[in-house]
């Protein structure tokens, strides 16, 4: 028994189109909450081409209950930040909401800033000539530059960068630093605004051992012949990736997987302080690519590997200490790749997305991206970038979501 | 024994519209006049302002009234109530601009989410000029003010 105004009559309707008539700007009458609640969904391209309506939209950008609007917004589509071989050119970001290039506008590309991880809607890069890091807002063009982490003991080598937000509006920076067995690590929170003291990771030793390390770094094999073999891999690196690293918060547990000089995951557990060296996924002989990635929580593997005269692309995640395998690339596809002695950078999406660009060095150069929904299941290629009517060329990519309150 | 809440509504077609507990605590601006101390069988009457005409008031009640037969309010107001289509005609873009305002008013902030997300939707990925004409919002920004807000932030490159 709700109301008792009985039938709706038809006259009500067309009564009510005739006073509405006379409303000559419905949406003036608008209050500025509810005017703002409309554009915090709009997704970021479209809010920021809105803002060229009318002056009271414009003014929303600036104002503080619209970026409280926008924070409430559980998850916006990942944007993906690319990088190329020279730094200098990075400007170039993929809408994953528009499935379109698109340039950013007020970028300061700072010399001799690296970009090194990202979280949330801001990007970190890292000065390789001070150790200092610059925190950005690529969307707003907003940054800050937070102090190099004075360490007591300069000779330890920084192993991996990683960055997690703590709450929408507060983040954590994270840097490895050390030669194993000897790793330590230290955090930057947003709300201290400092560097934390060096904290050692202790190695913890399971019960079968996987790999065996010994000091020199070196692993022997046993090949097919019956000979006994060095493993002579040492991870080949573009810049951007040197430090890259992959965070995850499961239980409690904070942990950063990063792949050392040899190709085997390093996965350091930040809460419990210690680290160990995960069961590799390849023997050593094979020619392969790796990277890391994380994806709503969870860290996968991406490789690379070729045999049987073609090349193939999986993806793989561990579960319990074994490794399950999540995706392929159809064969068809990974096949293009055979023979070209390329290598994959990849990275995690927000909305379950993993993006894998494949790239070859000079003089042979030839990149693919590939992206792959986890929860449809489905292998995807990006369009080429052009720039004035020339392709332009990423060797890897950050991820972020696109949003205009995200400070640093 | 039970409180009657009224809502009198003005303007071109008046109307008293009665409420009861159920449907009148929905209404975060009205569900403190139950608790309010005064005598058990009386009658209060709410005066609605008169932009919120009989028939967008009468809306709102059936959605109240109904909302609770379906999984979802959302699944109620895209499959029964108010079927968000593509382009939205003249008619039905007013009535979401008038129930939004209402279901503010009233303080329906399950109505006020899905009526603001709906025209989220509807102004998505459209063109500046298109939303100007077809929303009747007027563009007082000089063209010199328009194309800086178009050149902050993005711009899209050519494949």
């Amino acid at each position: 028994m709700g109301f008792s105004a009985g039938k709706r009559k038809s006259r009500d309707e067309q009564d009510y189109t005739v006073t509405l008539a006379s409303t000559a700007f419905p949406m003036d009458d608008l209050s500025d909450d509810v005017l703002e609640r409309v554009l915090s969904w709009l997704p970021t391209s479209s809010f920021l081409r809105m803002t060229s309506v009318c002056k009271r939209w414009k003014s929303t950008k600036t104002s503080k209950s619209f970026n409280l609007a926008c924070s409430q917004v559980p998850l916006r589509d990942p944007w993906f930040f690319m990088i190329t071989n020279d730094s200098k050119s990075s400007t170039f970001v993929y809408d994953s909401t528009e499935n379109s290039w698109k340039s950013l506008n007020h970028n300061r590309n700072r010399r001799d800033f690296i970009p090194v991880a990202s979280s949330g809607g801001l990007l970190c890069f890292r000065c390789s000539v001070s150790g200092g890091f610059l925190l950005c807002n690529p969307i707003t063009g907003s940054s800050r530059d937070l102090p190099s982490p004075i360490s007591d003991d300069n000779s330890k080598p920084l192993q991996a960068v990683a960055m997690t937000a703590l709450t929408p509006s507060s983040y954590k920076l994270v840097t490895i630093s050390g030669e194993a067995p000897n790793l330590c690590f230290r955090f930057y929170e947003s709300d201290s605004g400092s560097w934390s003291k060096e904290l050692n990771l202790v190695k913890k030793n399971d019960g079968d051992e996987y790999n065996d390390d010994n000091d020199s770094g070196t692993v022997y094999f046993l090949s097919k012949t019956g000979h006994v073999v060095v493993a002579s891999n040492n991870l080949q690196r573009s810049p951007s990736k040197q430090y890259s690293s992959v965070i995850t918060v499961k239980d409690n547990v904070e942990t950063v997987y990063f792949l050392s000089s040899h190709g085997t995951i390093i996965a350091c557990d930040l809460t419990n302080k210690c680290y160990t060296e995960l069961p590799k996924l390849l023997p050593p002989f094979l020619e392969y690519s790796i990277d890391l990635v994380e994806c709503n929580g969870t860290m996968f593997v991406v490789l690379l590997s070729e045999f049987y005269e073609s090349a193939s692309l999986r993806i793989w995640k561990l579960e319990n200490q074994s490794w399950v395998h999540v995706a392929m690339l159809p064969p068809a596809m990974s096949h293009e790749l055979y023979g070209r002695e390329g290598d994959i950078n990849c990275v995690g999406g927000a909305d379950d997305k993993i993006l894998v660009c494949f790239n070859t060095s000079p003089p042979e150069v030839y990149c693919r991206y590939f992206v792959y929904d986890l929860v449809a299941q489905e292998w995807s290629e990006l369009p080429k970038c052009f720039k004035d009517g020339e392709a332009v060329e990423f060797v890897s990519a950050l991820s972020f979501q696109p949003r205009i309150e995200a400070t640093v | 024994m039970s409180k009657i809440i009224v809502l009198k509504c003005v303007g071109h077609n008046p109307k008293d519209f009665e409420l009861d507990e159920a449907v009148a605590v929905q209404f975060g601006c009205i569900k403190d006049l139950f608790h309010s101390d005064f005598d058990a069988e009386s009658k209060i009457v709410v005066d609605v302002p008169m932009k919120f005409n009989s028939y967008i008031i009468g809306r709102i009640l059936e959605f109240c009234s109904s909302r609770a037969s379906f999984s979802s309010d959302r699944a109620y107001w895209e499959q029964d109530f108010f079927h968000p289509c593509r382009e939205p005609n003249q008619r039905k873009r007013k009535e979401l601009i008038a129930i939004m305002e209402a279901s503010e008013y009233l303080g329906m902030e399950s109505l006020v989410e899905l009526t603001t997300q709906s025209l989220a939707n509807y102004l998505k990925g459209k063109n500046p000029l298109t939303i100007r004409s077809l929303w009747k919002v007027e563009g007082d920004l000089t063209a010199e003010e328009e194309a800086k807000a178009l050149a902050m932030g993005v711009a899209k490159l050519g494949h």
